[in-house]
């Protein structure tokens, strides 16, 4: 359905993505990289649902995706300069396919967060996807500081639960 | 998957890698809190595990289209 929005999207604002991303990477090369791989990524994600602002999708899932590579590859520094028993377990962080995102674990999530009861997936949202604080998200509901953490700890034990059963 | 490799469901690993993997959300540019993790995941090749769980789980939840 939105699928070709998506497209459109992608084409007609590649430079404010590019640069969304790369305020993330620092490096502009890795961002127009970035975006094209955000591209595949958001176009499976949309066939999970509808898109209501495709615009602000896109620059959603480029966001998420760059602030992901970055901070893995800021631990990888920190495993690799540190003592030398980093290498063992920088060689047991996941290789490239076991980061594949499928439509299948996208499907699992969004089928996880659906399960979840509506004040508590509104609270994950404001936090997920919206940047709102913990304490914004308190005052906002009325709810306590206390209960909104929990809440989002409980809503992502729930979704890593869905992804990977034992 | 229940092989002993995998961390079990009520793995304590599992709640402590959430928290890690939020701990960086709220204080991204925190360089003593990257040299824990960093600790953390040496110490036990299971906290390794959990946190590539945690992490992909959170990303993924990042590209999920709003609900409302």
């Amino acid at each position: 359905m939105a699928i070709d929005d998506l497209a459109a999207v992608f084409m007609t604002h590649r430079k404010a993505l590019q640069w969304t991303a790369q305020k993330i990477l620092g490096d502009r090369q890795a961002a127009e990289d970035l975006v094209q791989d955000a591209y595949l990524k958001a176009s499976e994600a949309a066939e999970a649902g509808a898109l209501r602002n495709p615009v602000a999708f896109a620059h959603q899932v480029v966001r998420h995706l760059a602030i992901d590579r970055h901070r893995r590859c800021a631990l990888e520094a920190c495993l690799f300069t540190d003592e030398a028993s980093g290498h063992q377990v920088a060689a047991t962080m996941a290789g490239p396919e076991v980061q594949a995102i499928d439509r299948q674990a996208l499907a699992q999530v969004a089928r996880a967060l659906g399960e979840l009861p509506a004040r508590a997936r509104q609270v994950f949202e404001l936090y997920r996807l919206e940047g709102c604080t913990q304490r914004e998200i308190a005052a906002r509901l009325d709810i306590s500081p206390a209960t909104v953490n929990f809440i989002i700890r409980d809503a992502l034990a729930h979704c890593r639960a869905a992804l990977y059963p034992a | 998957m229940a092989t002993g490799d995998q961390p079990a469901a009520g793995d304590p690993a599992h709640q402590a890698a959430i928290d890690w993997v939020l701990a960086l959300h709220e204080s991204p540019d925190d360089a003593a809190l990257l040299r824990g993790l960093a600790a953390w995941l040496r110490a036990d090749p299971a906290h390794s595990r959990a946190y590539e769980q945690a992490r992909q789980t959170w990303l993924l939840t990042g590209l999920v289209p709003p609900a409302g």
